[in-house]
């Protein structure tokens, strides 16, 4: 639960596998997400270069809509860093990505990163991008709101690419 | 048929007469068509001529057209009818079911269904081509697609799960299907998902995902609830194995608040109480029971414990405990739905104390009200209740003792002495009656109830030695545990015997005082091991169970023993295991339960696993303890063995202990008289340094006078011409002289006789070889000394020939007319020869 511009939102948050073995099984996550945080490891060069085709699946499966934010974790390990930061802000730049560096381990940047993604399709709702009386987007309103103020966010899934440990 | 008939005809064209073609030439020629015909009129009679043919002609339809079919769905996917028949062709063919038409030619038990499920899955798309079907909104291509897929699943669960859950959307797009608003497809979907969610996780994670729980809630609400039909089943049965071992959705359950959702579900309406003849339908039998089941899997003790007690806790809020307990105190209820509604009772209450507390005050609408735990208790102990009944009170109360100090407490105090007698009837005294009552099941339910008030709980094993029983008027009270001893030797049934034992273990486990207690029961011991040693060791179970009980309960009284009975120390209690029994069989015997199965089953889960009343013999809580002890009684009693048997060689050099005691004090005094002495010889070694320094300086003095004696010789014969003025100068100085070396000598020999006092003293403290070295050098020194002295007489001597001399210097001074300025010994006459050599 947490709240953006006054509103209670409950997200609802999956993790799904990030191998490459299950990649199918991750694509039955994206429809019906608002949001989706798309994780890599700094520390391994391999987990960024997959990126893209994450990112591609993501968009082809998802609500064109949906927000993507892109997450370089352990950031706590700068010492073995193999992407630098600079990197993962231009590939975020490049495809209209917001772009965060978190440590799981230290839990620095983690609420932030589900705050900022929450505020993003908060943002959508208030434009008129999402239709909240749509369940398909994977917004719901909570039962204790007027009709009129977003509720719950269902279905972010976020997905570390290859990644091992350590993240959601 | 006459429809079938005529279709065949108008397909086929009007057969020779006389020759009546076979099934097989019948469905080659129906293929040929459907394969080659270019009219899709031709092919969707082919395929519908086949779809007749499929159910009598299954084998041949489905070994010749499989391909032609499945081309049917690649090539002719814009036509609904002809996908319509084909799937349905296809349907007949993967059917799991052998048709009444077929059962002559291949039994009753063909796997026919199977086989063609395996070939037609073989090529890639074509689970792939029946789910796009599934999006196909006319309800000839979707109700066929959806029926031959619940067929391939139900032929081949595992590979059609893994194929689904790798197709694009494929649990999505049957998800879909759940808002279909045509009932038959929502409810057949609701059965393929059943089985496609059975055993995969991933596959329940996704559903879920897929707002299962809301479309399923959705779709029980439409269908009335409770009290709706087998759909409200099936969801429920979905919705089951979406949450039984799957934490996350079970997370997911919990966070979306859909436990709330169940509870109006549970919601009795009152009029069905007070309208009892009419009873619960089978269906709403069947509902119920999925209802707690999906309650259960929330708080199954399996589950992490973080999240049962989150489940826990929302139960109790959102009343969900509370309607469970309605229906437990409702009238009409068939037995076994209150089985299953105590058992769910228990395990969400299990662990949890405001739950706990909560059925600690329910009450149940009897007269006079009673404590619901007390009337269930009361079902418990009465023996025309069932079976099944009976063990479901009984995990309810093991689950509402479970770390429940409260409740362990409360049930002790009903048995304990009361100021004023309490006329209602408690769960102390009902577990009492158990326990003595004739029925051995009521005995083994009582005694492991009563168990359950003791478990980790010391306090209330010590307060349970207080209670006392009446006997027969006249005769004094007993114990609570001697009347338990004494059951055990008198029973004759199995049952009852184990109950007891494993009360007395979990008693005396950890309880010095029980232990105490039980040892100073005539032949408590005797009997224990009388039933070990006398048994012909032959594989029955219940006597297995038996003797692993005695040997835990002996090993107990050994661990646990404060050597306050003087007749059962530790040690006897093990000489005793050691003479009658032999510590190998001990071992055997206490290890003897692990071997069956019936101790793995109990220790896997909490509530009795037991199907009939003669299989309840062990205690999920017992075997624990059980698994506990079992190591450290036996090496209690091994390690007591080896000490025996140590201390008999011990004893034996028990004078020598003190004796070696002794000597270490001797060898500790004598370390310090060896460093005392060696300071001595220190200070021993320091002196006689300083005196030998001494002693050469005395020497240097003495060269140092023989030089001014010659000096003096020599100026003697120089003033042989007689220079007076020199000489008594000469003769003051000789004087001064000669009174340095008599103080002198007094000092050394006053310093003499100090050392030698000293020496005598060293003599007396020290008798090593160094004191004699010493007195030997001091002797020589005095030697030396005397020698000195000597030489010192004999300076006198020339000392006093000088001054003769130096006399008759004067008076031949005065002779020659002189005077002499100063004299003190004027008319002294040196009547020695003037000695030439002195020394």
């Amino acid at each position: 639960m947490i709240t953006i511009d006054s509103k209670q939102i409950k997200l609802q948050i999956w993790d799904t596998a990030g191998q490459e073995a299950f990649r199918s099984i991750t694509r039955s996550y994206y429809r019906g997400a608002a949001g989706a945080l798309l994780v890599y490891d700094i520390t391994r060069r391999e987990t960024f270069n997959h990126l893209t085709t994450w990112l591609e699946d993501a968009r082809q499966h998802s609500n064109s809509n949906m927000v993507i934010m892109l997450i370089g974790n352990k950031s706590d390990l700068d010492s073995r860093r193999e992407v630098r930061r600079e990197e993962g802000e231009a590939f975020a730049r490049e495809h209209g990505l917001v772009f965060m560096e978190t440590s799981a381990k230290t839990a620095a940047n983690v609420e932030e990163a589900f705050i900022n993604t929450a505020k993003e399709i908060y943002e959508k709702i208030q434009e008129g991008v999402f239709d909240i009386n749509n369940e398909a987007n994977g917004i719901k309103i909570g039962p204790q709101h007027s009709p009129t103020s977003p509720g719950g966010l269902a279905g972010t899934g976020g997905q570390g690419s290859a990644q091992g440990g350590g993240c959601c | 048929m006459e429809y079938f008939k005529s279709s065949l005809k108008s397909v086929l064209g009007t057969a020779p007469a006389g020759t009546q073609p076979t099934g097989a030439d019948t469905v080659e020629k129906l293929v040929d068509r459907l394969q080659s015909s270019t009219l899709l009129n031709d092919r969707r009679d082919a395929c519908r001529a086949l779809k007749a043919l499929s159910r009598t002609y299954r084998v041949e339809v489905g070994a010749q057209g499989m391909d032609a079919l499945r081309q049917v769905l690649e090539m002719d996917r814009t036509d609904c009818e002809i996908i319509g028949l084909a799937l349905d062709t296809l349907c007949n063919i993967t059917s799991p079911e052998t048709f009444d038409e077929e059962v002559d030619k291949h039994g009753p038990k063909s796997k026919i269904g199977e086989q063609f499920t395996e070939i037609f899955i073989k090529h890639p798309d074509s689970v792939g081509l029946i789910l796009m079907f599934l999006e196909e909104f006319d309800f000839r291509v979707r109700w066929p697609a959806l029926k031959l897929l619940t067929h391939l699943l139900g032929n081949r669960s595992k590979d059609i799960q893994e194929i689904i859950l790798i197709s694009p959307m494929g649990v999505s797009k049957l998800m879909d299907l759940l808002s279909d608003s045509r009932e038959v497809i929502r409810n057949d979907v609701l059965l393929l998902l059943i089985q496609l969610t059975k055993g995969n996780a991933n596959i329940q994670k996704i559903v879920a995902f897929e707002n299962a729980f809301d479309r399923i809630f959705d779709v029980i609400d439409q269908e009335g609830n409770a009290d709706g039909g087998i759909v409200v089943e099936d969801c429920l049965l979905l919705m089951l194995n979406l949450l039984r071992g799957n934490v996350s959705n079970q997370n997911f359950f919990k966070e979306g608040s859909y436990i709330q959702k169940l509870t109006p579900m549970f919601q009795i309406p009152s009029e069905i109480e007070d309208n009892n003849f009419g009873g619960w339908s089978p269906q709403k039998v069947s509902n119920v029971h999925c209802m707690v089941q999906v309650v259960r899997a929330l708080v199954a003790p399996s589950a992490p414990g973080q999240a049962v007690a989150a489940c826990q806790r929302t139960m109790r809020a959102c009343g969900l405990l509370q309607a469970l307990c309605d229906i437990l105190m409702a009238g009409g209820v068939p037995a076994d739905v209150l089985t299953e509604t105590i058992n769910t009772v228990a395990e969400v209450i299990r662990g949890n104390a405001s739950n706990q507390e909560f059925l600690a005050s329910v009450m149940a609408p009897s007269t006079p009200p009673r404590p619901a735990i007390v009337v269930l208790l009361m079902s418990m102990v009465n023996e025309k209740q069932p079976f099944v009944l009976r063990c479901s009170v009984l995990y309810c109360f093991q689950c509402f003792l479970y770390k429940n100090e409260v409740g362990q407490t409360q049930l002790i105090q009903t048995l304990l002495p009361q100021g004023n007698e309490a006329p209602s009837l408690t769960t102390g005294q009902l577990l009492c009656g158990g326990l003595f009552s004739t029925d051995s099941l009521s005995n083994w339910f009582s005694a492991v109830a009563l168990s359950h008030a003791l478990i980790e709980n010391i306090s209330q094993k010590e307060q349970l030695l207080r209670v006392l029983l009446a006997t027969n008027i006249g005769k004094p009270p007993v114990t609570l545990m001697q009347q338990c001893v004494m059951l055990l030797q008198q029973g004759n049934k199995t049952q009852c015997k184990l109950g007891l034992l494993m009360l007395l273990c979990r008693w005396t486990s950890y309880c010095p005082l029980a232990v105490k207690s039980f040892l100073a029961i005539d032949s408590s011991v005797a009997y224990l091991t009388a039933l070990l040693s006398s048994q012909e060791n032959n594989d029955d179970l219940q006597e297995t169970l038996l003797q692993s009980m005695c040997a835990l309960l002996i090993g107990i009284c050994v661990h646990f023993n404060d050597d306050s009975v003087p007749t059962y120390t530790k040690e006897k209690v093990c000489n005793l295991i050691e003479n009658r029994i032999g510590v190998e069989k001990f071992q055997d015997a206490i290890g003897g339960i692990a071997r069956h199965e019936i101790y793995s089953r109990t220790l896997k889960h909490p509530q009795p696993s037991a199907k009939n009343p003669s299989e309840l013999l062990l205690d999920h809580e017992f075997c624990r303890l059980l698994k506990s002890l079992e190591g450290v009684v036996i090496k209690s009693i091994i390690d007591a063995n080896n000490e025996h048997q140590n201390r008999s060689q011990l004893s034996m050099s028990l004078s020598d202990n003190t004796l070696v005691l002794q000597y270490k004090d001797l060898i500790r005094e004598q370390d310090v008289q060896i460093q005392k002495l060696n300071q001595a010889n220190d200070v021993l070694l320091k002196e006689k340094q300083e005196l030998e320094a001494q002693l050469q300086e005395l020497r240097s003095t003495v060269s140092h006078l023989r030089d001014q004696n010659l000096v003096l010789r020599a100026a003697q014969t120089n003033i042989g011409d007689g220079k007076e003025t020199i000489a008594s100068s000469n003769s003051i100085d000789m004087e001064k002289e000669l009174q340095t070396y008599k103080t002198m000598v007094a000092n050394l020999e006053k310093r003499l006789a100090e050392y030698v006092h000293v020496s005598q003293e060293h003599k007396e403290k020290n008798n090593e070889k160094k004191e004699s070295e010493l007195e030997y050098q001091l002797k020589s020194k005095i030697d030396e000394l005397e020698k000195l002295k000597k030489d010192q007489e004999d300076l006198l001597i020339l000392l006093t020939d000088q001054d003769s001399k130096i006399m008759l210097y004067k008076e031949r001074l005065t002779e020659l007319g002189d005077k002499v300025e100063s004299d003190e010994s004027s008319g002294e006459l040196d009547t020695d020869d003037q000695p030439e050599s002195s020394n």
